[in-house]
């Protein structure tokens, strides 16, 4: 063995990482040689220096990490409970089972007659319509969220069409579109979004974040969007509450009631963005989750440097304007 | 609890133990997890506390480690004993950058050039034992802190770990000639920040 060979193995031989031969060489070339030999003890005492770096945990360090996995056990076994009640309750009948599959086969057979018999009556229609529209009329438009809009357009006032009526919340009014209840917010949400999507108009309202991440692209869609405002929400204002003596309880109980929603909704997110692929969006989710964990957990009678603590994390993590930014 | 470190004579006993454990823990037995945790908390703890440099810090973080580790248990198969722990400093190291990023404006880095801040008071009476241990810990974690981030990952897993290259490389993703010159950097650096106590530690 030459001096270049023992000094690349010089550490394996150190760690005991060598295989009984080349510990044997190794040995051999070190005896031999006095600059091998000077290196071999200078990284001897460099090792000693740092073996005698080592911080140990205590033993209630274990306690803190079973709290935790607790605290997650608990929340999945909540959500999952009344799943589990049922399948608890089922036994294999084959009966019973037979019964079931005959049952399915007769839903499916209805289903698909019901379908074919509506465009049976569908096609009819059109074709009576046809027949009794004048020539040269315009055709009957067909397209749902044209009537939606020319209901709404019926049922307003002219000044309904200018922008002081619009929602500042452009979040609100996507939700509303999404249920159809105020048509006036659904037009302008969806002209919105248009605009946005060809690269028109930018948004101007400061609040509109729903809208633009659901508009950022197909893989966030708007419960995600929603969610990520909300939590935002909830971790901006816990980050920034004096949280006062007098409303000290009720301030801390609304945030602990707000976060043990979010958790729920969070753990369901993060699941679905992990099936979909969604790499960025779940590993957002999960950077999440441990706070909303912590504010949902925090006592009534918590002090402040509990809630110092939690801050302290949130500064540390970032995680505001990680939401903020996402 | 039996070992699951390196490869030895025992390796395949120490595999099948480790894949109990496993398996246990992946049905929820919270002792069993508990064992692997008691084998692997001092090292995953000091190796993210030699990134990181807190202690209150590495301590959460180690905690926030054990905590994914067990929310992934499902998704890990041994085929090694040596998996185990590249996989659980690979989680590590996940946990402590996504913190380091997030503090780094705020870390406070000690130059190169200041050699006040590495050296001990020659004024000062000579310290006891502890209190040379303490001092040391000090000056290695402050060296440690000049090193780059990969040069600094690449040391605490070789020389505070003692894991392999193959290892390193799982754990970092690393090339081995990566790894080997970014080694060699920050041996050579640590060795220049180290020089007047590794002469202290030969008279000791």
């Amino acid at each position: 063995m030459n001096c270049k060979e023992c000094l690349s193995l010089l550490e394996d031989y150190l760690y005991r990482q060598l295989n009984a031969t080349a510990d044997k060489q190794l040995a051999t070339h070190l005896g031999a040689c006095e600059v091998c030999a000077g290196e071999y003890s200078l990284r001897r005492s460099e090792q000693k220096i740092y073996a005698g770096c080592e911080v140990r945990v205590g033993p209630e360090f274990w306690a803190g990490v079973q709290a935790r996995i607790q605290q997650e056990k608990g929340l999945r076994s909540e959500m999952l409970a009344p799943l589990a009640a049922l399948w608890s309750g089922f036994r294999f009948n084959p009966a019973l089972a037979a019964a079931a599959g005959c049952l399915v086969l007769v839903c499916l057979a209805a289903l698909s007659l019901y379908v074919g018999t509506r465009s049976e009556t569908g096609r009819a229609t059109t074709a009576e319509r046809q027949d009794k529209q004048p020539l040269g009329a315009a055709p009957a438009k067909q397209d749902n969220t044209v009537q939606v809009l020319e209901a709404g357009e019926k049922s307003k006032s002219p000044l309904d069409h200018s922008e002081q009526n619009v929602p500042r919340h452009t979040g609100l009014a996507l939700k509303r579109a999404s249920s159809g209840r105020a048509p006036v917010a659904s037009e302008y949400a969806m002209k919105r979004i248009e605009e946005r999507a060809s690269g028109g108009e930018v948004l101007a309202e400061p609040n509109s974040l729903l809208a633009a991440r659901t508009n950022i692209g197909s893989d966030l869609d708007a419960d995600s969007a929603r969610h990520i405002e909300r939590a935002e929400m909830l971790l901006r204002s816990f980050k920034n509450s004096r949280f006062l003596p007098a409303a000290y309880t009720s301030e801390l109980n609304y945030e602990r009631r707000l976060s043990k929603d979010l958790v729920g909704s969070n753990i369901l997110l993060r699941r679905d963005a992990e099936l979909a692929g969604n790499v960025a969006l779940a590993r957002l989710l999960d950077r999440l989750e441990p706070f909303l964990l912590e504010i949902a957990n925090l006592q009534e009678n918590s002090g402040r440097k509990e809630i110092r603590l939690v801050r302290e994390g949130l500064m540390r993590e970032q995680i505001i304007a990680a939401l903020q930014s996402f | 609890m039996m070992s699951v470190g390196k490869l030895g004579l025992y390796a395949h006993t120490r595999l099948s133990s480790a894949e109990a454990l496993l398996d246990r823990a992946r049905q929820g037995d919270e002792e069993a997890f508990s064992l692997l945790f008691e084998h692997y908390a001092n090292s995953v703890f000091n190796f993210i506390y030699r990134l990181i440099g807190e202690r209150e810090a590495a301590e959460d973080l180690t905690q926030e480690t054990f905590v994914r580790a067990y929310r992934k248990l499902g998704a890990l198969r041994l085929h090694d004993d040596t998996q185990l722990s590249t996989w659980l400093f690979s989680i590590a190291k996940n946990v402590a950058r996504e913190s380091f990023r997030s503090r780094r404006t705020a870390q406070k880095r000690i130059a190169l050039e200041d050699p006040a801040a590495l050296t001990l008071s020659g004024n000062e009476p000579q310290p006891d034992e502890q209190l040379w241990d303490k001092e040391i810990n000090r000056i290695v974690q402050r060296a440690l802190e000049t090193l780059d981030d990969d040069k600094r990952l690449v040391f605490t897993l070789r020389v505070f770990q003692q894991q392999t290259y193959e290892e390193i490389a799982i754990v970092t993703g690393f090339s081995l000639p990566k790894l080997k010159a970014d080694l060699n950097r920050a041996r050579t650096q640590m060795r220049s920040l180290l020089r007047p106590y590794l002469e202290e530690n030969h008279e000791l």
